[in-house]
């Protein structure tokens, strides 16, 4: 019955994979062992695995320097008994031992999201991304910079690929964790998610603008934009974390949706709570578009007027309800 | 011709007797019969504000502004007032009745001075010299001779125009013609030689209407009463004027109203390389009435502003001309006891001539009177692709019923197709 020796890393993570058809194992630090291991703690020749006459396979420590353990703190003193997937450490190093006949998880069938997720990372869909991002930031310039201020739209203009790079960092902070984690980057993807992000989100505030100048700023509209922003920051960071990271489902939600709330949080402005000396400053929404963009019905002078008493019944009411 | 004859005679003869009582005549008379009065905080005991008073005939009555004593008829509980005479006499005063609109305060003393104060009934002849007496920033009594200049123009509340220094600390003293008759009580000052007095005859009738109703003390309700009662007068006659319109824009917007309403105009389309160009034009009644150190009304301000931006695209113009409508706020100085916050709705408005507008309406009370609000107006026009007019208001210390009507015949006289 054969042998296999995984070599771990620190996180557990397997790093290289043996099979011996032989009785007896040598491992340790010097060439001349059947496993050769590299940690600096390791003696040259620190332990052995040896098969019994009933099959059985026993660890034991060569008086190494650091010891052998099945049992964290518990120098191994002789030779032990091993069972099929036990974890065993030489010093710090940590190997697992398995039976030719250890089960082995059953395979797992194409995620149909993960599949979809890694689509993300389509060169040709990224750079038509990165295209409209950069069309966006542009139209903001042009919308609020005049020709005359040449100045300011070149600075804005240096800035742009400044802004991309910053864009860029996100996703390739997941790609880094994901690569330390599980040999994998799978950056394009990262990349093509944060941009898939970045766009709709564009969208939305664009498409918020005209609702809100539509119904003349009303509450829910701030709401629906507030509530649409928290949904695509977590669906964003969601999927992001989903490519980066081995934890459950349920984590990864969780995770996505406080990163986003906190950013959400953040967009919603502290100011609103700190600024006192505007308290006293009525409080209206000042959107103007031309009037095309207004998908509402206007109200009749007769019925903004009878909507003022109502005004000035509330303040009234309020003047009442001395604090 | 002969009667006028008779009359110039008779002047002749009133200014050659009233050359003959000196100034240093009228001053030694009369010192004895003004008061420092002092707002003391009674925690501290230390001073909060002082100003001059000054003994009338009727008993037991001093003189002074209410913006002298406002702390103590506002927060009693928290300051009290004080008098010191010339003989450093001390004593203590109590408000009796108060005419916010005019700034004139009744105030009961037991200070007995020989000489008395006289309330001129006459008015004086332009050029008359007249004698303003007060205790400027806690120096001692002083006299300040100057000229009777008549009426203050255009202004609202009626005030004499003194050609004279009156400095702070001389308010509520007494300006006095040659006779020694107070003539106006010293309010206000514009610096170089330009001093205020609230005419006689308004002190006249806080006296006849004290004397009247003597027993209701109850200051509060008579501040409340005397400002919807001056905010009725003065929008009765705005509403009922007929609108002048000037040219503004591709429109017309309200002009000077009425005489008390003052209007000014700049812009940028000369010296601006900006391709916005705005025209600006501002208009208001811009005398207050004072309540407290932080609450002030009765203002009334109208804003038009017209921008066009021909090079613009109408997306870009639009993102600037919404910047120009971000802030707006009263003119009028309040804090959070005095007003609620803003109550404001914004809408989308079409108006009965077809215009449209984005228009906003806020309002806020006054926490301690009753059926009195502040008020503004912001309307900016939607109906061109390059250009804008804005038009705003504020009132303040309005009713209801007024501001209504107002922002009704503003909006209606405000017009840009």
């Amino acid at each position: 019955m054969a042998i296999i020796i995984e070599v771990l890393n620190k996180q557990h993570k397997v790093t290289e994979r043996h099979k011996f058809s032989q009785h007896r194992v040598a491992l340790g630090r010097a060439y001349d062992n059947d496993v050769i291991l590299y940690d600096k703690h390791i003696c040259p020749h620190h332990a052995e695995l040896v098969q019994d006459e009933q099959g059985q396979w026993l660890l034991r420590d060569l008086a190494s320097m650091n010891g052998s353990y099945l049992q964290p703190k518990q120098p191994l003193t002789e030779a032990q008994p091993l069972a099929s997937g036990q974890l065993c450490w030489l010093g710090e190093q940590a190997v697992r031992i398995y039976d030719d006949s250890h089960q082995v998880v059953p395979a797992m069938p194409f995620n149909p999201l993960e599949q979809l997720l890694l689509r993300c990372g389509h060169l040709g869909m990224i750079l038509l991304l990165l295209l409209f991002v950069v069309l966006e930031e542009v139209f903001h310039l042009w919308l609020s910079a005049p020709e005359q201020q040449q100045a300011q739209w070149s600075r804005s203009l240096a800035n742009l690929p400044l802004l991309l790079l910053v864009l860029t960092l996100w996703p390739a902070v997941l790609a880094l964790w994901s690569k330390i984690n599980q040999h994998e980057a799978r950056f394009l993807p990262q990349l093509g998610i944060t941009f898939i992000g970045l766009s709709v989100l564009a969208v939305w505030q664009g498409l918020m603008v005209i609702l809100n100048f539509s119904f003349d700023g009303a509450a829910a509209i701030n709401w629906l934009q507030e509530g649409g922003r928290l949904l695509i920051f977590t669906l964003l960071l969601g999927a992001n974390f989903y490519l980066a990271m081995q934890v459950s489902t349920g984590k990864k939600i969780a995770m996505a949706f406080g990163l986003a709330l906190l950013l959400s949080v953040q967009s919603l402005g502290l100011g609103f709570w700190f600024d006192e000396s505007r308290q006293l400053a009525p409080k209206f929404d000042n959107s103007l578009l031309p009037l095309n963009f207004y998908l509402n019905s206007p109200v009749s002078a007769e019925d903004f007027a009878a909507q003022n008493n109502q005004l000035f019944e509330t303040a009234a009411k309020a003047r009442q309800e001395q604090d | 011709m002969r009667w006028i004859w008779f009359c110039c005679c008779l002047l002749l003869l009133t200014t050659l007797k009233v050359q003959a009582d000196s100034a240093e005549q009228l001053f030694a008379r009369y010192e004895p019969a003004l008061l420092q009065v002092r707002v003391l905080e009674k925690a501290s005991g230390a001073k909060s504000s002082i100003g001059t008073g000054f003994v009338l005939e009727q008993p037991n009555l001093l003189v002074t502004n209410y913006h002298v004593v406002s702390e103590a008829v506002l927060f009693p509980d928290k300051y009290q007032l004080e008098y010191l005479a010339v003989n450093q006499q001390k004593g203590a005063l109590t408000v009796l009745a108060v005419d916010v609109v005019n700034d004139l305060a009744l105030v009961q003393t037991d200070y007995q001075p020989e000489a008395r104060f006289s309330i001129q009934t006459e008015k004086p002849v332009q050029g008359a010299t007249l004698y303003s007496l007060g205790n400027p920033h806690d120096l001692g009594m002083i006299l300040v001779p100057g000229t009777y200049n008549g009426l203050q123009k255009y202004s609202y509340y009626p005030r004499i125009h003194f050609t004279g220094a009156v400095n702070a600390g001389m308010s509520g003293g007494p300006t006095v013609d040659a006779s020694g008759k107070v003539v106006g009580v010293n309010v206000a000052s514009a610096g170089n030689q330009l001093g205020f007095l609230v005419p006689a005859d308004a002190l006249q009738r806080l006296l006849a209407s004290y004397q009247q109703q003597q027993n209701d003390a109850d200051l509060p309700k008579q501040i409340a009463q005397q400002l919807f009662d001056s905010q009725q007068k003065m929008f009765s006659e705005i509403l009922a004027a007929n609108w002048q319109l000037k040219d503004f824009g591709p429109g017309k917007v309200p002009d000077e109203v009425v005489p008390f309403i003052r209007c000014w105009g700049e812009s940028n389309v000369e010296k601006s390389k900006d391709q916005l160009k705005k025209v600006a034009a501002f208009c208001s009644q811009g005398e207050e009435i004072f309540l407290s150190q932080q609450f002030s009304t009765g203002r009334i301000e109208m804003q038009f502003e017209w921008l066009h931006g021909a090079a613009l695209h109408p997306l870009q113009f639009f993102n600037r001309y919404q910047q120009n409508i971000s802030s707006a706020n009263a003119d009028n100085q309040a804090s959070k006891e005095d007003v609620t916050s803003f109550e404001c709705q914004h809408k989308v408005v079409q108006q009965a001539n077809g215009q449209h507008a984005k228009t906003i309406f806020c309002v806020r009370a006054y926490r301690n009177f009753a059926a009195l609000f502040d008020v503004l107006y912001l309307a900016a026009s939607l109906d061109h692709q390059q250009q804008g007019v804005i038009s705003h208001f504020t009132l303040s210390g309005v009713s209801q019923e007024n501001a209504q009507a107002f922002a009704r015949k503003f909006s209606e006289a405000v017009l840009w197709q």
